[in-house]
């Protein structure tokens, strides 16, 4: 689960998101700058005229963030593509054509007792990490048992057994890729919400909350 | 015997004008307010990202 996190993050990192709170500070110093400068010149100007500049000033500031918006709307559209949500392991039964012998493995377990179909995937899991074992026939038979749990998990004992062997197959094949496509998506989702807080705020008073850096993480 | 529970106000020194109301600087009126524009686009802008913060249906792996 956090080696599939950490591989998200270093996309993140290398795609260029990881920088935009830092680029938002960026900005936000960028325009206190000029507002500060104009807050100087206020003797110069009346009411309407104030308000003219200000107004000037935070027109070019919502295009430089309706830019970046746009940009990071790509990105993240593209974090998700290329980080799809997987299929969750012995949840569909998998059968091909060039797999007759999982057809009738499935078709048995499918009417035989629970308890052969317990044996038969303990069988089927292969001991060894290293070793990938018959993934296809392996989520198959996994696949008719959870079908069937209304079946098996009335027995106690049975049932404690089928979740042990259940969950030896879920740590088997749910690998970095599967949790990496869920906390994409979480990702993603913070992180879109800190952004668009933060150039409310933006769009608000002109600069950052000095407390809002921090929050969204930026490196200041 | 006085009425303790009586309300007495000090009355004000003859003279001196006292004001009424109480002075408030609002944000959103006056040259130092926030513009229109820069309103609408906060409003563009959650609409565009919208779509990411909602969370999806499958927002979080199912229990083993």
């Amino acid at each position: 689960m956090r080696d599939g996190a950490e591989r998200v993050d270093l996309y993140l990192e290398k795609v260029g998101l990881a920088a935009e709170p830092d680029a938002l500070v960026a900005i936000s110093g960028s325009y206190a700058a000029q507002f500060n400068k104009l807050a100087g010149a206020a003797a110069d100007y009346t009411s309407d005229g104030m308000l003219k500049q200000r107004g000037a000033l935070f027109e070019t500031l919502a295009a430089k963030l309706t830019t970046r918006g746009s940009a990071l709307v790509k990105a993240f559209a593209k974090a998700r593509t290329d980080w799809p949500l997987m299929r969750d392991p012995g949840k569909q039964l998998l059968l091909a054509r060039a797999r007759p012998d999982v057809l009738s493995l499935v078709s048995t377990v499918a009417i035989a007792p629970p308890r052969f179909g317990l044996e038969l995937l303990r069988q089927l899991l292969p001991a060894d990490p290293a070793d990938e074992g018959d993934r296809q026939l392996i989520e198959s038979v996994g696949s008719v048992l959870w079908t069937r749990r209304e079946e098996w998990s009335t027995d106690p004992k049975l049932a404690e057994a089928m979740v042990a062997v259940w969950r030896r197959m879920v740590a088997k094949y749910r690998d970095a890729h599967f949790y990496a496509g869920y906390y994409v998506v979480a990702r993603v989702s913070r992180m879109a919400t800190a952004w668009v807080g933060v150039t409310n705020t933006m769009l608000q008073t002109g600069v950052l909350d000095p407390a809002l850096p921090r929050a969204v993480g930026a490196g200041v | 015997m006085a009425d303790r529970n009586a309300v007495t106000t000090a009355a004000p020194p003859g003279g001196v004008a006292t004001p009424m109301g109480t002075t408030v600087w609002s944000p959103s009126y006056g040259p130092m307010s926030q513009p229109a524009g820069a309103a609408a686009v906060a409003v563009d802008l959650h609409a565009l990202l919208a779509p990411f913060i909602a969370q999806p249906a499958r927002a979080e792996p199912p229990p083993p």
